[in-house]
C-alpha cells in the first residue's frame, strides 16, 4: 500500500471514530437544553460543523481556481472541480437538516432566513458550475472557464450572506456559545463533530483526487490506442 | 488617450449595429411589455394597487430583459468571427471588456427609461418617484443596479459565449452571481415608490447603496483581473 493509501485509510478511520464519539457526545453527555428550543437542539452539534466544512471545500475551490489560473496546472483544476463537488454534498447534508430542525422548532419547512437563502443560492451557483464544466470540451478550456467562476463564486458567496444579514437583520439568534447557561460539554462535543468532518473531508478529498487523475490518465490512454 | 480611443471605437461598432438593426432594444422593449402584462395576470392588477410589490416586479421584469439582451451581444461577435478579430487587434483585453460592457449598460438603460414609465402608469397608483426627493435615490439605484447587471453580465456572456451551451449557462450562472444586487435593488426602487419613506426604511436605503457600490467595485475589479482568461489565448 502505497503511503497516500494508507493516509486515506488514517483519515477515514479517525473520522468514524470522532463521529461516534460526536454521537456519545450529543446524546449521552450534553444537557437537554430546555428553555427555547428543546431537544432538537441536538441537530445543533453537527449542523454546524456540516456548515464549516462545506465552507473549507468551497474554499478549495477558491484556492484551487486561482492556483490553476497562475500556474496553468492542471492539477490545480482537479482540486477545484473536488472541492465544489465536496462542497455540494456537504451544503446538500446541511440544508436538509436544516429543513428537517426547522419543521420541529418553528413548525414550518422552510423560511427565507439570511442564512438559509445564502446557502440555497450557494448551491444554486455551484451546480451551474457543474453545466459550466460539462458544456466545455477542451480540458484547458475547461479549467480556465470554471477557475473564473470558482472565484467569481466565492466574492458572491460572500456578499450574498453579508447582504441577506445586514439587510434583513431581524433573524433569530439560534445558539451562541458566549450563553450563559451553556456547559463546556457543549462546546467540546462541537469541536470533536467539527474534526469528524474535516477528517472526512480530508479522506473523502483525497480519494476523490486520485480518481479524478486516473481517469484523466485514462482518457489520455484512450487517445493514444484511438478509442 | 489611446485607451479611450480604441473604447470608443469598440463601443462605437457596438452602438451602430444596434442603430441599424434595432434587434436588441426592441425585443428587449417588448419582453419587457410582455412581462409587464403578465403580472396583470399574475396578481390581478385591476382590482390591486401593486405599490407594495413594485420594487420586486420592476426588477424581475429588469433582470429578465436584461439577460434576454445580454445573450445577444456575444453571439453575433462570436458567429460573424467578429471576436477574433478584436482579439486580434492590438487592444487591451480589459478595453475590450470595459468597451462591450459600457454598450450593455447603454442598452440595458435605454429599455428601463422606456420600461419605468409604462410600469408606472400600468401598476403604481400614486407614483412617489416622481417628486425630486425621491427620484434622485430611484434614479442612483437603477444605474447602480444595472452597472452590476452589465458588468456581470457581460462577463459570463463572454464566459458562456465560449462553450457550447451559450444561451442556457448565461441565465443559470449570471443570475446567482447577480443575488447580491438584486436584493438591495428591490430595496431602493420599493422604498422609493410607496410614499413616506420612515426613518428606518430610510437606513435601510443607505446600507442597500453602500453595498451596490461595495458590489459594483469589488467585482469591476475582480474581473477586470481575470477577463483575460476568458477570452481565451
Amino acid at each position: 500500500m502505497s503511503f497516500r493509501i494508507r493516509l486515506i485509510y488514517a483519515m477515514a478511520a479517525i473520522s468514524a471514530v470522532l463521529t461516534i464519539a460526536g454521537l456519545i457526545g450529543t446524546f449521552y453527555i450534553t444537557p437537554l437544553e430546555v428553555q427555547r428550543i428543546g431537544f432538537t437542539q441536538k441537530i445543533f452539534y453537527f449542523h454546524l460543523p456540516m456548515a464549516i466544512t462545506s465552507g473549507v471545500a468551497f474554499g478549495v475551490t477558491l484556492v484551487g481556481s486561482i492556483a490553476y489560473l497562475v500556474t496553468k496546472n492542471l492539477k490545480w483544476d482537479v482540486w477545484a472541480y473536488v472541492g465544489a463537488q465536496l462542497g455540494l454534498v456537504f451544503g446538500f447534508a446541511l440544508m436538509v437538516m436544516g429543513v428537517v430542525w426547522q419543521r420541529s422548532t418553528w413548525g414550518v419547512w422552510w423560511t427565507w432566513d439570511p442564512r438559509l437563502t445564502s446557502y440555497l443560492v450557494v448551491i444554486l451557483l455551484y451546480g451551474a458550475y457543474f453545466v459550466l464544466r460539462s458544456s466545455v470540451e477542451t480540458q484547458t478550456e475547461r479549467a480556465r472557464l470554471s477557475a473564473s467562476i470558482g472565484i467569481l463564486g466565492y466574492v458572491t458567496v460572500v456578499f450574498t450572506m453579508m447582504s441577506t444579514r445586514i439587510l434583513r437583520s431581524a433573524h433569530p439568534v439560534v445558539f451562541s456559545l458566549k450563553d450563559p447557561g451553556v456547559e463546556p460539554n457543549m462546546g467540546y462535543t462541537v469541536i470533536v463533530a467539527l474534526l469528524a468532518g474535516f477528517t472526512l473531508f480530508a479522506a473523502l478529498l483525497m480519494v476523490k483526487t486520485s480518481i479524478e487523475n486516473v481517469s484523466e490518465d485514462i482518457e489520455v490512454l484512450k487517445d493514444e490506442i484511438g478509442g | 488617450m489611446l485607451a479611450l480611443r480604441q473604447l470608443w471605437a469598440i463601443l462605437k461598432k457596438d452602438i451602430l449595429l444596434e442603430l441599424r438593426t434595432k434587434e436588441m432594444i426592441v425585443s428587449m422593449l417588448l419582453f419587457v411589455m410582455l412581462t409587464m402584462v403578465i403580472f396583470n395576470y399574475a396578481f390581478e392588477a385591476e382590482k390591486n394597487d401593486l405599490t407594495t410589490f413594485g420594487g420586486g416586479l420592476l426588477w424581475v421584469a429588469f433582470i429578465f430583459t436584461s439577460f434576454l439582451g445580454l445573450n445577444r451581444s456575444f453571439v453575433h461577435e462570436k458567429d460573424e468571427g467578429c471576436l477574433d478579430g478584436l482579439l486580434l487587434s492590438p487592444v487591451d483585453r480589459s478595453i475590450i471588456y470595459i468597451a462591450k460592457m459600457l454598450g450593455n449598460l447603454i442598452f440595458i438603460s435605454v429599455v428601463q427609461i422606456a420600461a419605468v414609465p409604462i410600469f408606472t402608469i400600468f401598476f403604481i397608483r400614486y407614483p412617489y418617484y416622481i417628486y425630486w426627493s425621491h427620484m434622485g435615490p430611484f434614479l442612483l439605484g437603477l444605474v447602480l443596479a444595472s452597472f452590476g447587471i452589465a458588468g456581470v453580465g457581460t462577463f459570463v456572456a463572454t464566459l458562456a459565449a465560449n462553450t457550447k451551451r451559450r444561451d442556457l449557462l448565461l441565465p443559470i450562472l449570471g443570475l446567482p452571481l447577480l443575488m447580491p444586487v438584486l436584493a438591495p435593488a428591490v430595496i431602493i426602487s420599493g422604498a422609493m415608490m410607496g410614499g413616506e419613506v420612515s426613518a428606518r426604511a430610510a437606513e435601510l436605503v443607505g446600507t442597500s447603496m453602500q453595498i451596490l457600490i461595495a458590489y459594483d467595485i469589488v467585482f469591476f475589479v475582480v474581473i477586470a483581473l481575470i477577463y483575460d482568461y476568458v477570452l481565451g489565448e
